[in-house]
């Protein structure tokens, strides 16, 4: 009996020690040997959640250029945020204070608006948002890709105008960065032009038939479809079985997504919306790495800022790291030419937009 | 008229989507007595196995969707043997099952997500057309379907309960396990086909619900939540309560989004929730239990 429970006792000490040996030779092997100096980046995307797509697309980005980049001291530490504020600052923590990174990259808005009052002076820090001020809470914040609302709104109005559209009715998601390409809308439109919202979703909606009625009844010339992943095609099947017959049809990059196109069954043909765009040298070579051609605008965004961190940045301290990403300049990246951008107290990376279409399920791009 | 007849119907095609989830659920809460979530991530699990199944590995339909009403069965079977019971042994309290459900529907959403893909899924076996038009209101055959079956398990469950032995076994669980095992129930074996029947009915809902709408590995979250709130409504451990509450539900809200933005849309969803926890905690046919 007494040996019993002698026994016992030792097991929670024998898995507190595995742990603690786990612990130290995770610690010793990740960077305590060679001679060759690593210099970590962290990278923290939603991996899981609502818009895993777009971070596992990010993710495989980043690590396409790495893998091409064979000498490369550069190591890339991903953590998930789930796009969620407190996973995305403990991710922040455990890189900076942890890992030791020497700068950190961080996708989509909120997450990156709950990092930046922890950057400080730690590590420079590119937030991949579309939100300007966030800019102004540290000197080691840059502002990163997605379309930046002007130019997308830019692309959509000329293609609208050209179809002499006046009245816009928008179905729209109640995200930050979706209310911001909104409200670009809103402030572009003439004199003589309207854009009203028709209804504004929570991010798990996906019944949309009683807000549908309301498209019908406002007569629009074009529907504004800034809906999230899975509700815009969802937004598709729903007008048809209603009997609704859409007029021209827009829509973000949300739309970007092969699944989202072939979930529709053909009825997301002729919708326009306006990305950052992506070389077909690097699709394909995505493609056939990854087997999927989903968000291939934020997989194309991962690889040019893994190819920037990879090739042009000098990594002697944080100060000659944020003056190296500032030094960017007409870089060839498969997104087209990024350059960094600085405008009151805004610090950003430009990178052109371009105007798509779907035709026959398949993104076309239109200029 | 119509605009009216259509918030009707549309709020009956919702409440019957939330019936599928809210009958499996409430039929576990009866007999179990703590919130099981993970019901939520068998239905996505499930969803997924036919999505697998019918347009991957192209199985016959009728088989795929047989093949997955078992494995929802199966599922919660395991979770209740591997989780539950092990917890119930330890004398766990309901605070620690409802704490187990929810780490099981994470870890069963993150597996959706590594063996699926974050991309949304769609089974495709049905063609994307007009609805079918009665007196100016759409209405598809798969929404008529989904309707038809949720009123038929409600009426399903009432005979169950009621006349089953079994189903009376269950009650007799539900209201006092101690008395029931005294008379020769065992409630253990009750548990197990609880989560069994709840579990192939979260499968039904699956198919339904995957064929109605896109997949996507957090979807069961939010299925549940709606669920969880319509079993409240209806009166939480009653199942034809829940199917009740349910149809309620859907049609509040769709006439509250009629004329308020759809971001409200949840919002009325926990004001009627509030409202009966005020004024009828034990919800539309739940029994009010003495202090």
């Amino acid at each position: 009996m007494n040996n019993q429970a002698t026994k016992k006792n030792w097991i929670p000490i024998g898995i507190i020690l595995v742990i603690v040996v786990v612990i130290l030779g995770g610690v010793y092997f990740s960077g305590g040997r060679g001679s060759k100096k690593v210099t970590k980046i962290g990278v923290i995307a939603p991996l899981t959640g609502p818009l895993a797509e777009y971070g596992i697309a990010f993710k495989n980005g980043v690590e396409l250029a790495n893998s091409q980049n064979g000498n490369s001291n550069v190591q890339y530490v991903f953590e998930d945020n789930k796009w969620d504020s407190k996973e995305a600052i403990s991710a922040f923590n455990k890189l900076v204070q942890v890992d030791g990174v020497s700068a950190v990259i961080n996708w989509g808005t909120p997450t990156s608006e709950a990092i930046a009052p922890i950057v400080k002076d730690t590590v420079p820090f590119i937030a991949i948002t579309t939100e300007p001020p966030i800019t102004s809470i540290s000197p080691y914040i840059i502002r990163g890709g997605f379309n930046q609302p002007k130019d997308y709104v830019a692309q959509v109005w000329k293609y609208l105008r050209s179809k002499n559209v006046k009245k816009i009715g928008v179905m729209k998601t109640d995200i930050v960065y979706l209310n911001s390409l909104f409200a670009e809308l809103q402030k572009a439109k003439n004199s003589d032009e309207s854009v009203t919202l028709i209804d504004n979703f929570n991010f798990d909606d996906a019944d949309f038939k009683t807000s549908i009625g309301k498209v019908s009844k406002g007569q629009y010339d074009a529907i504004g479809v800034l809906l999230v992943s899975g509700q815009v095609s969802t937004f598709y099947k729903q007008a048809k079985e209603l009997g609704l017959s859409l007029p021209i049809t827009f829509g973000s990059d949300f739309f970007e997504s092969q699944s989202e196109i072939d979930a529709a069954q053909g009825l997301m043909n002729g919708a326009v919306y306006a990305n950052t765009g992506a070389t077909q040298e690097f699709t394909d070579k995505y493609v056939s790495t990854y087997k999927n051609s989903s968000q291939m605008a934020s997989a194309a965004y991962g690889y040019d800022l893994a190819k920037i961190f990879n090739t042009v940045i000098n990594y002697q301290d944080k100060d000659t790291i944020l003056q190296s990403l500032k030094s960017v300049k007409d870089f060839s990246g498969v997104e087209g030419t990024l350059s960094y951008s600085e405008t009151n107290n805004d610090r950003y990376f430009t990178k052109p937009t371009y105007l798509k279409t779907i035709t026959d399920n398949k993104i076309q791009v239109i200029n | 008229m119509s605009i009216i007849l259509q918030l009707l119907v549309n709020g009956i095609i919702a409440g019957a989507i939330y019936s599928l989830v809210a009958s499996g659920f409430s039929l576990i809460y009866s007999t179990n007595k703590f919130i099981h979530f993970a019901h939520g991530a068998v239905i996505a699990f499930s969803a997924y196995v036919l999505y697998y199944l019918f347009s991957v590995l192209e199985l016959n339909f009728v088989l795929a969707v047989i093949l997955s009403i078992v494995f929802a069965s199966f599922l919660g079977y395991v979770m209740n043997l591997l989780v539950y019971k092990q917890l119930r042994k330890k004398h766990a309290s309901y605070v620690i099952l409802l704490i187990a459900s929810v780490g099981i529907l994470m870890l069963l959403q993150s597996l959706i997500l590594i063996l699926f893909g974050a991309d949304i899924k769609t089974i495709g076996l049905i063609k994307i057309t007009k609805g079918l038009q009665f007196w100016g209101v759409f209405i598809t055959p798969l929404q008529i379907l989904i309707v038809f079956l949720s009123l038929i398990l409600l009426a399903g469950f009432y005979f169950f309960m009621k006349k089953s032995k079994f189903g009376k076994a269950m009650r007799a669980v539900s209201d006092n396990r101690d008395v029931a095992e005294i008379v020769g129930i065992s409630s253990e074996k009750v548990y197990s086909w609880s989560f069994i029947i709840g579990s192939a009915i979260a499968g039904v809902a699956a198919i339904l619900i995957g064929l109605e709408q896109n997949l996507t590995p957090t979807m069961g979250t939010s299925l549940m939540i709606k669920g969880f709130a319509a079993a409240i409504i209806g009166g939480i451990g009653s199942t034809y309560g829940a199917v009740l509450g349910a149809f309620l539900l859907g049609i509040v809200e769709n006439f509250g989004i009629g004329y308020l933005p759809s971001g409200y849309k949840d919002a009325i969803a926990f004001i009627i929730l509030f409202i009966f926890l005020l004024i009828r905690p034990q919800g539309i046919l739940g029994i009010k239990r003495r202090s």
